[in-house]
């Protein structure tokens, strides 16, 4: 599905647990999610679907097409450079809405693609949060965050979200 | 005495007739040169020049009054600005009798400059308060230049994700 509609559209990662890919943060988040079983997917901080496999494609869709008819409130546009062996991302967050956000965060996760056909948005990092006590209406804010991890570098990509206290995805972003 | 008077009026006879022959020879056998070769004649006046009489002084050709150099005349109309389209018209007219406007020179104020007849259009790449200079260059080399300032809108960027959103879905695997 994510390569059907494309990174405009809809952004995967994959957080593992318990097997060679998992890291200290990957297992954090599953239980900030409090995951009950494998697999099980969220779509913008919510609507979780437990149970993988072909299946489940009708609904991981009618999930996807419901959020994509939706307006975002934040616009993200994020910069990603390799320099000296550290990852840095250059990111701007503007309150597009009109109205004023509260207590959002900024996320960024770096993910590589190991090219096996269930692999391919592995979580390698997650950098700390960026907290957004509030961005009023129109209002544009810059970030400026690294990365110190040092395995495959080069094959790392960088998907930023902005997420609010109760979960839920505002929007989201691949780092270009 | 009768042969002596007969001798002498046979050689005065010979004599008068023998000068007579003389005469006729140098005064009816001109130079052949002077048959062969005329004189170099100036050619004859056409039918719409006015013959000279000899009668009336030859007509003087009068000298034209030296003519004064006048820079050319330049009128801008006002901008028409469209986003970052901008256009101007206007009138240029040479000063100098019997010169020419040659070229209208185009200094858009952005770094980029050029010749364009009127009316004259430039787009910006951004928006701003600009400076136009333009100069009217007439065949004499004389010129006129004026300015004219335009103000340019410039489109706001939309941030690739402003209001579109994206599905972030994240997915949770391994092994318990």
């Amino acid at each position: 599905m994510a390569s059907e509609l494309g990174p405009g559209k809809l952004l995967v990662l994959q957080y593992h647990s318990g097997d060679k890919y998992a890291t200290p943060e990957t297992e954090a988040k599953v239980k900030e999610y409090n995951v009950k079983g494998f697999p099980t997917i969220f779509f913008n901080g919510g609507n979780s679907v437990v149970g993988g496999g072909s299946g489940n494609y009708a609904q991981y869709s009618t999930v996807v097409n419901s959020e994509l008819t939706k307006q975002s409130s934040v616009s993200i546009v994020g910069a990603m450079t390799l320099s000296g062996g550290t990852l840095s991302l250059n990111v701007t967050v503007t309150n597009i809405s009109g109205s004023a956000i509260t207590n959002v965060k900024l996320m960024a996760v770096l993910y590589s693609d190991y090219g096996t056909e269930e692999h391919h948005y592995v979580v390698r990092d997650i950098l700390p949060p960026s907290n957004i006590a509030s961005l009023s209406a129109g209002e544009t804010q810059k970030f400026s965050l690294s990365s110190d991890f040092r395995d495959s570098l080069s094959s790392l990509r960088a998907v930023l979200f902005v997420q609010s206290s109760s979960g839920q995805i505002l929007q989201s972003a691949i780092a270009q | 005495m009768k042969k002596l008077i007969l001798s002498l009026s046979i050689i005065i006879l010979l004599l008068v007739v023998g000068l007579s022959a003389c005469g006729k020879v140098i005064t009816s056998t001109p130079p052949p040169s002077e048959q062969v070769t005329p004189e170099p004649e100036t050619p004859a006046p056409t039918e719409s020049e006015t013959p000279p009489e000899t009668s009336t002084p030859p007509e003087t050709v009068p000298t034209p009054a030296r003519t004064q150099a006048v820079s050319p005349t330049l009128t801008l109309s006002e901008a028409l600005v469209d986003g970052l389209k901008v256009t101007i018209n206007g009138v240029t007219l040479p000063g100098t009798q019997g010169a020419t406007i040659v070229r209208i020179h185009w200094d858009w104020g952005d770094g980029l400059s050029g010749d364009q007849w009127f009316p004259a259009s430039h787009n910006y790449e951004t928006g701003g308060l600009y400076t136009v200079k333009i100069t009217s260059y007439q065949s004499d080399g004389l010129s006129a230049m004026e300015s004219i300032m335009v103000q340019v809108i410039g489109e706001v960027p939309t941030p690739p994700s402003a209001g579109v959103p994206v599905v972030l879905a994240e997915l949770f695997t391994g092994d318990w």
